[in-house]
């Protein structure tokens, strides 16, 4: 067990009232306790030593929704005391999030158990939930449509929907997603993240209890993700961010947050991850042009606007219970040393050479 | 010809502005309800684009300075409902004065630079937005003074009410927006001239949504609880009847909600599904009413236990799920600014106080006889519409 001391970086952000566990079997639990009308549990399995492949992408989406109704009556008991539950896939992981009364943590312990005992893949559910996927993908924003042709563009056959396709999910067979399923459930690919009005120790407790029969593992190498190619269309780029556990992905990420500080209306997507990624940048506004914003723009206010807005959004996400367990949980998810303290403390060192690499970069690829 | 719209004749007055002094915030929230006159789909379309122009510039404030004076990470919050636009922004609590001034400065005399007055249309489609929308929107050619006539004709002060909340000392906010108010236009435009041809509207290919839209209702303290309930009923979550009707037992729709918002003929009580092409013929529609019905006849305790846990959930555990569609684009979250928007529109828009908790007493207090009533008749009463 490693309690987590107090760790100030900056005047506004602190690490404190933290407790991060890791269990001989590779698994990790992590809790922050703090005054909030409800708790945050996320259990998320991570991907991060077996991405999607060409035969498979698709398939953890699949298992997501099959595995989120897999547990009867769940929905109904959790929404009746007040509280919610989701669930999310990304590239690297797949997330399930009970948000609840703290006094009714103890759902959140029925719905991780139920999960890791089985995610409910038979014929029928990825009949029903391949309609359902079908439905969600046309339901598709024109920005999240973008956002696939950008990785798409950028990353090539490695950049794969982790949504799926109509066609890609239903080719799957039930023992397809228990492979998976099994492989998401091994020890080192586990966190379980919360936060709220909490007991530490309690909910430390009983998380060690539900992990306690998953197989152990150590994780595998992490693939890389080859840069194949560039995106920029009107009113949107797709800026390539390096490991968000290296200095450049903290530098790519500061020309990103930078452009979209100079932008009307703007919106920034990225995700967390070690592999090479994509943070997309664009505006809703029809007005503006990314173009003239690169052209005309100082890169040196562009760099100060970016740490800024960058250390804005760590501490942006981390001010709700269920942003703080996501985006902690998601970071241990992808290596047990990486918090936010060091995301953010890679941001306040920034050095505008190395802004200037990524700026160059969106400048080339600006409409 | 496009119909114009006479604007009564209006004495110039000074907006009012509500404070709710807030020391446990470290940033002061700003917003602006405009009560919005009776418009036509083209006067909607140039105002929807007026809205983002109005905040880039105006003369007192330039390009740069409007985000200097937004807290770093943040941007205006525009939204135009049927009712009412909502114009709202985030200062620091140093900030307040200077974000009070740009707040009458775009209220007041947006500077439209001739140079961001283009026709281009956003390309952002989002196949969900016509079940949030509340009026129709027809695109047309823009020119510069019909956007200036339409923004000054629909800015008077008797229209508008601006709340502060955050870290300030109680009636400095008044004190320095009463000293602000010489810069009203007092000539009052007798109409909104807008006499450009509509354009072509492109069909979009994306998935229909059906609506079932009730009559309007009466939104008061009174009534607003039990309608939040039905629609916890009807549309929220993965036990709701309409996911159990359209997602499980017709299997015609992956996403389906049950909201009111306001309309051009009053708020509504609207449910929403996507479906595809084959799941909009009239016969397919019936039998989707009559399994709604159906299921809503058959509310039992637990499902109306159920939907006070949802009701709950939002009002007094801060989950975003509260089924009515207003000024943040989709249905509201539990952030603090949207929390003043909600309490100063209630407020300014039906004289009464958004108070969660007697919300909540409204739910417990209803019985599975009421519920069922109120659900069948939202129903049976529905006029259903495909966009």
């Amino acid at each position: 067990m490693i309690p987590l001391l107090l760790f100030q970086t900056g005047s506004q952000y602190q690490e404190s009232n933290q407790l991060k566990t890791m269990l001989s079997n590779g698994s990790i639990i992590y809790c922050e306790k703090r005054d909030a009308p409800y708790v945050s549990v996320q259990l998320i399995l991570s991907n991060r030593d077996f991405p999607d492949q060409t035969t498979n992408y698709g398939y953890r989406h699949l298992i997501e929704h099959i595995a989120a109704r897999s547990i009867p009556g769940h929905d109904l008991e959790i929404e009746s005391v007040g509280g919610f539950f989701y669930a999310s896939t990304g590239r690297d992981w797949m997330r399930f999030e009970w948000r609840l009364p703290a006094e009714n943590i103890g759902l959140s312990y029925k719905g991780i158990a139920g999960l890791l005992k089985d995610c409910g893949a038979t014929e029928a559910a990825i009949k029903r939930e391949s309609v359902a996927i079908s439905r969600e993908i046309d339901l598709s924003t024109t920005n999240e449509i973008a956002s696939r042709s950008a990785w798409s563009s950028v990353y090539g056959a490695e950049g794969l929907d982790p949504l799926g396709t109509r066609e890609s999910v239903s080719a799957a067979r039930p023992s397809d997603l228990v492979d998976i399923w099994r492989k998401l459930t091994k020890g080192s690919n586990v966190v379980i993240s919360a936060c709220g009005t909490i007991d530490q120790q309690k909910f430390t407790s009983s998380c060690k209890e539900l992990l306690s029969g998953i197989v152990t593992s150590k994780p595998g190498p992490i693939a890389g993700r080859a840069i194949d190619g560039s995106y920029g269309v009107p009113g949107f780029v797709a800026v390539p961010i390096p490991s968000i556990a290296t200095k450049q992905g903290a530098n790519a990420l500061v020309a990103a947050f930078g452009l979209a500080g100079r932008l009307n209306r703007p919106f920034v997507t990225y995700t967390p991850s070690l592999r090479p990624g994509l943070a997309l940048v664009g505006s809703t506004d029809p007005y503006e042009s990314i173009k003239v914003v690169t052209d005309v723009e100082d890169p040196a206010i562009i760099y100060t606007l970016g740490r800024m807005n960058a250390l804005e959004w760590i501490r942006s996400r981390l001010s709700t219970p269920e942003g703080s367990a996501e985006f902690n949980g998601t970071l241990l998810s992808l290596s047990p040393s990486l918090r936010p303290s060091k995301v953010y403390e890679s941001i306040e060192l920034a050095t505008f050479a190395e802004f200037k690499r990524t700026w160059d970069l969106i400048k080339g690829v600006a409409k | 010809m496009i119909p114009t719209l006479l604007f009564l004749i209006q004495n110039s007055s000074v907006p009012q502005i509500v404070e709710y002094p807030n020391q446990n915030r470290r940033s002061v929230a700003i917003e602006a309800i405009v009560k919005l006159p009776s418009l036509n789909s083209s006067q909607r379309y140039v105002l929807s684009q007026s809205l983002s122009i109005a905040v880039q510039m105006t003369p007192e404030y330039g390009n740069r300075d409007v985000l200097r004076i937004l807290q770093t990470g943040t941007r205006f919050r525009l939204y135009q409902a049927a009712d009412h636009l909502r114009i709202g922004l985030t200062v620091d609590p140093e900030d307040f004065g200077p974000g009070l001034s740009l707040m009458h400065s775009v209220l007041t005399n947006p500077t439209f630079l001739q140079d961001t007055i283009k026709v281009r249309k956003s390309s952002i489609v989002n196949p969900w937005a016509p079940a949030y929308r509340g009026f129709e929107l027809q695109e047309t050619f823009l020119q510069r003074e019909d956007i200036v006539g339409l923004w000054k004709g629909i800015m008077r002060p008797k229209n508008i009410s601006v709340a502060i909340s955050g870290r300030f000392r109680a009636n400095e906010p008044s004190e320095k927006w009463r000293g602000m108010q010489s810069d009203w236009d007092t000539v009052v435009p007798s109409q909104l001239p807008l006499t450009y041809p509509p354009k072509l509207k492109e069909v979009p290919n994306t998935p229909p949504i059906l609506v079932f839209d009730s009559k309007p209702i009466s939104i008061s303290k009174d009534t607003l609880g039990t309608y939040l309930l039905a629609a916890n009923s009807l549309g929220i979550g993965k036990e709701s009847i309409q996911w159990l009707v359209a997602r499980e037992e017709l299997n015609m729709s992956y996403r389906q909600e049950a909201f009111l918002i306001p309309t051009t003929g009053g708020w509504r009580f609207r449910m929403a599904f996507a479906t595809d092409n084959g799941s909009i013929k009239p016969e397919t529609i019936a039998e989707l009413r009559t399994k709604l019905r159906a299921k809503s006849e058959a509310l039992t305790q637990i499902d109306l236990d159920h939907a006070i846990g949802l009701g709950k959930g939002y009002l007094t555990n801060r989950m975003p799920n509260l089924p009515m569609v207003l000024g943040v684009g989709e249905v509201l979250s539990g952030d603090a600014n949207d929390e003043l928007y909600i309490r100063h529109y209630f407020k300014t828009m039906f004289s009464f106080d958004w108070d969660a908790q007697s919300l909540f007493v409204q739910m417990k207090n209803t019985t599975v006889a009421d519920l069922r009533k109120l659900v069948t008749k939202i129903i049976d009463e529905s006029d259903v519409r495909i966009y």
